[in-house]
């Protein structure tokens, strides 16, 4: 597949001397098109400082970053891509209509192409309604919306979102996931940065963790929240002996139910023949599946990352 | 390229028009050209306007007529004072109206925004700048082709000086505004860049005659001294200098003095490309 977006050793270093700050600290990754790729980190990990090197916001210290096909910031690569920063603000004289067409002439398209992308970025984000309101009438939720219309308005190829649902609802927050999806289903490569690790984890293929403004874990959802054969066991009053015949499986839990490892589902099946075999009553099995939090709060406490 | 650049200028108008300050320039000029439909219908204020000017200067003690307006009009002198009054209003009130313009740009949450479309950094100044150059070249357009306009309805007399002199003004002021604009993009405050710009511009006309003061004071003798010299470098490097006089000059008939209008045209420029520069240059 096509790479949308790649980076080899950025390094991003705000001042000098003492008092420099290492935003990126060597960041090489890179994101396939048609993909939903997601950064993750704390507050202060590099995420947004990424994304300004990738648009020209900010210039690189060193590396090499190529984005559709084009070095970082580059005016072509720009055309093709589609932007909500976190914060945005619009002007509040202006109608939500008005923002789209302000935004669609600087993206370049002709009126007949802007008034139909118009039409239908905010048919997509369910603002149609409110196309002729002002956009200071409008509340965060609204503008998050708008903010997505603004990123679509050039039918861009790779889309670029910081927190795209900041303040939005949770019914609004499955809106923005079905929209994100049906877009990657139509090709387009959507970088996301997000601190909702369960939003991230719907929707993302592919998540790199960063902090401190190097990447401390990437691979799919599925690799990063993979647990092993992990069980869940709900037992009915087991007695010491079978509680020490089970301990080599046994994991610590932080609520005092039992979950026990296997390596194999053979052995989980030994397992329940002995429970049975000694009278013990099994409520329920269930295979115990990590999320991206866990493997956040992991991190977290193995100190690979740090809280800012 | 084209497109994009409208856009901006277009969107600067907007952003100025959403304040209520251009609205408020646009109807004290209004009432402006009303009083003067109703004054140059009086009979007594056109002979008045029409007759020679009789403005009295005291030359080696003895007041006479001030020889620079022998031949000229009371109206022209009106037209003189009026022109004067406006070059420095477009200026000082200019500044203030629009110095957000270029500041705006840069607030957070819009210039990320901004910088993710496909347009070269150096649009959005030169877009923003002649957004606002446009603005008060409309304004002052206004009030003087509707002065013009009812004096020579009123009178019959039709000075083209006196239109000529919105050209002069909003050159002063696109002069001015470059200033303002860089200082706008280095320091991204607006109270900065009009403190600053001002107060550059304001320097610049006074520098000269201290410049000479501090010689004669060090070597007793006026001009030539090194103070001099460099208060003149610095006289000749903010925008809009001598505009005024030049300015002065055409409207009494003497002929418009070029060297201000070529300087302040070259400074224009010149501070243009330099914010072009810095913003091109800044981190957001």
């Amino acid at each position: 597949m096509e790479i949308a977006l790649s980076s080899d050793g950025l390094v991003k270093t705000y001042g000098s001397g003492p008092k420099a700050v290492h935003a990126l600290q060597g960041v090489s990754l890179s994101v396939s098109g048609g993909e939903i790729f997601s950064l993750l980190g704390p507050n202060g990990a590099g995420k947004t400082t990424l994304i300004k090197c990738v648009l020209g916001i900010v210039f690189t210290t060193s590396g090499r970053g190529s984005v559709l096909g084009s070095p970082f910031g580059s005016v072509k690569a720009k055309e093709h891509i589609g932007y909500l920063p976190e914060n945005h603000r619009y002007p509040a004289h202006l109608t939500g209509g008005q923002v789209l067409r302000y935004f669609g002439k600087l993206s370049g398209l002709d009126s007949a192409k802007i008034e139909s992308q118009i039409t239908s970025t905010l048919e997509i984000t369910g603002m149609s309604d409110w196309r002729d309101t002002k956009v200071k009438k409008y509340s965060k939720g609204m503008m998050q919306r708008l903010g997505l219309a603004q990123a679509l308005i050039n039918n861009p190829q790779l889309i670029m979102l910081d927190e795209p649902t900041d303040g939005v609802d949770p019914v609004g927050r499955k809106e923005i996931r079905e929209v994100l999806v049906r877009l990657k289903n139509e090709g387009k490569t959507i970088f996301l940065n997000s601190h909702l690790l369960s939003e991230v984890e719907r929707i993302s293929d592919r998540v790199v963790i960063m902090d401190h403004g190097k990447i401390v874990e990437q691979g799919t959802v599925e690799a990063l929240t993979r647990t092993g054969n992990v069980y869940q066991l709900k037992l009915t009053n087991p007695s010491p002996e079978v509680m020490n015949a089970l301990h080599a499986a046994l994991l610590p839990t932080a609520d005092g139910s039992i979950e026990l490892s296997f390596p194999t589902v053979a052995e989980l099946n030994a397992a329940i023949d002995y429970l049975r075999s000694n009278s013990v009553m099994i409520e329920s099995i269930i295979p115990k599946k990590s999320t991206l939090e866990d493997r956040f709060v992991d991190l977290f406490k193995s100190g690979d990352i740090t809280h800012q | 390229m084209l497109r994009k650049f409208l856009a901006i200028v277009e969107d600067t108008i907007r952003e100025g028009l959403a304040k209520k300050t251009i609205l408020g320039m646009f109807i004290v000029s209004s009432v402006a050209i009303l009083i003067a439909v109703l004054l140059f219908q009086m009979d007594s204020v056109q002979q008045g306007l029409l007759s020679p000017s009789s403005q009295h200067i005291q030359v080696n003690g003895r007041s006479g007529p001030n020889p620079a307006l022998l031949g000229v009009t009371v109206l022209e002198f009106v037209w003189m004072t009026i022109s004067m009054m406006l070059l420095v209003a477009s200026i000082f009130v200019g500044a203030f109206v629009t110095a957000g313009f270029i500041t705006s740009l840069m607030e957070k949450g819009t210039i990320d925004l901004l910088l993710s479309k496909p347009i070269p950094r150096w649009l959005y100044i030169v877009g923003r700048y002649s957004g606002a150059v446009l603005i008060i070249l409309v304004e002052v357009t206004y009030l003087i082709f509707g002065l013009w306009l009812t004096a020579g309805l009123s009178l019959h007399t039709w000075s083209s000086t006196f239109l000529a002199s919105i050209l002069f003004i909003t050159l002063s002021f696109a002069g001015v505004y470059a200033l303002v604009t860089l200082v706008g993009i280095l320091t991204r405050s607006s109270w900065f860049a009009i403190i600053i710009g001002l107060a550059l511009y304001i320097l610049a006309s006074i520098v000269v005659p201290i410049g000479q003061w501090i010689d004669k004071l060090l070597n007793g003798e006026t001009g030539g001294g090194l103070v001099t010299t460099v208060a003149n470098i610095f006289h000749y490097t903010i925008p809009s200098e001598g505009m005024g006089a030049s300015l002065n000059s055409m409207i009494l008939g003497h002929g418009a003095v070029a060297t201000p209008i070529v300087i302040t045209s070259l400074l224009c420029i010149a501070y243009v490309v330099l914010s072009c520069f810095a913003f091109s240059k800044k981190e957001f």
